[in-house]
């Protein structure tokens, strides 16, 4: 079966054809949903959403990129929806964020309790700082970063996603890393 | 100086944790749950409106425009006619049974 016709198949709301979708894709979506959202259960209920999503918009679908590109782009807008969502609840914490000076690195005020299954234990606790300070990041950087280095996605593919050029992925990549760079110098200073 | 050092490796210990990361397998019910939300959501919408076709909802459409109008058009002259004939004998002016000298 051609991509085509397969999404012709999606069209039809066939539960065969969605079936194939989820067995092709969970894995993929998930990976990139626990990525973005360290925390199983958070990253398991966003890409539900997105698989809903996908059978809501299917018809919209004009086929201008490719479908995995297509889902790779719900799933990264679901993915920062919540973030930004979690993130003005937990306001206090934000605007501490805005005034500069905030090099702490506070799990109560990151927007989910960190449960990464795929961190290894004995580091951790480094993980969590790593994820902490991506949560610092301008949203774009964060995007980048994280399908780049978490979701050991390619720049080509990050391209697609973002609709960017492979020449802003690379600047945007590198500034994501000199200001991580950045946060993390001020977190071990004003840990010493 | 030496302070420098150790943060700056424990800078590069912090951003090297990516690569550690291992791989996190989907819940095995994953599938079968979504597609349990996608289609019975679906199902049940479908059962409940089905029998309702879009020919079926002009036919009823047409009658009840039918149904209205004939009703209106009763209304209007029985209405009018009953609520004059009434009129009419509550004030005496029903000319059937009004009595006057002429007509003794």
């Amino acid at each position: 079966m051609t991509e085509t016709q397969f999404i012709e198949a999606l069209k039809t709301q066939s539960r065969a054809a969605f079936a194939k979708l989820l067995h092709d894709y969970e894995q993929k979506v998930f990976g990139t949903c626990l990525s973005f959202v360290p925390n199983k259960e958070d990253a398991e209920d966003i890409a539900q959403e997105v698989f809903v999503e996908v059978f809501n918009s299917i018809n919209k679908f004009k086929g201008d990129s490719k479908l995995s590109t297509w889902i790779y782009r719900i799933t990264t807008n679901k993915c920062l929806e919540l973030i930004r969502k979690r993130k003005t609840k937990k306001r206090f914490a934000f605007l501490q964020s805005l005034s500069g000076d905030d090099y702490t690195l506070d799990k109560a005020s990151y927007f989910t309790e960190i449960n990464h299954p795929g961190l290894i234990l004995e580091q951790k606790e480094i993980s969590e700082t790593l994820f902490l300070a991506i949560n610092k990041l301008p949203e774009t950087q964060r995007l980048v970063f994280t399908l780049s280095k978490i979701d050991d996605k390619s720049y080509k593919e990050i391209s697609e996603i973002t609709n960017k050029s492979i020449g802003s992925i690379e600047s945007l990549l590198f500034r994501a890393k000199k200001n991580l760079q950045n946060i993390l110098e001020e977190f071990y200073k004003s840990q010493m | 100086m030496k302070t420098d050092k150790n943060i700056q490796d424990k800078v590069n210990q912090t951003l090297d944790v990516v690569e550690s990361l291992q791989q996190v397998k989907v819940s095995p019910f994953f599938k079968d749950q979504t597609l349990q939300r996608l289609f019975d959501k679906e199902e049940e919408k479908q059962t409940f409106w089905s029998w309702f076709t879009p020919q079926l909802q002009l036919a009823a459409l047409v009658c009840i425009v039918a149904v209205n109008v004939y009703t209106i058009t009763q209304i209007k002259n029985s209405v009018y006619e009953s609520s004059v004939s009434t009129f009419a004998s509550d004030y005496g002016l029903d000319t059937s049974t009004e009595d006057t000298l002429f007509n003794l």
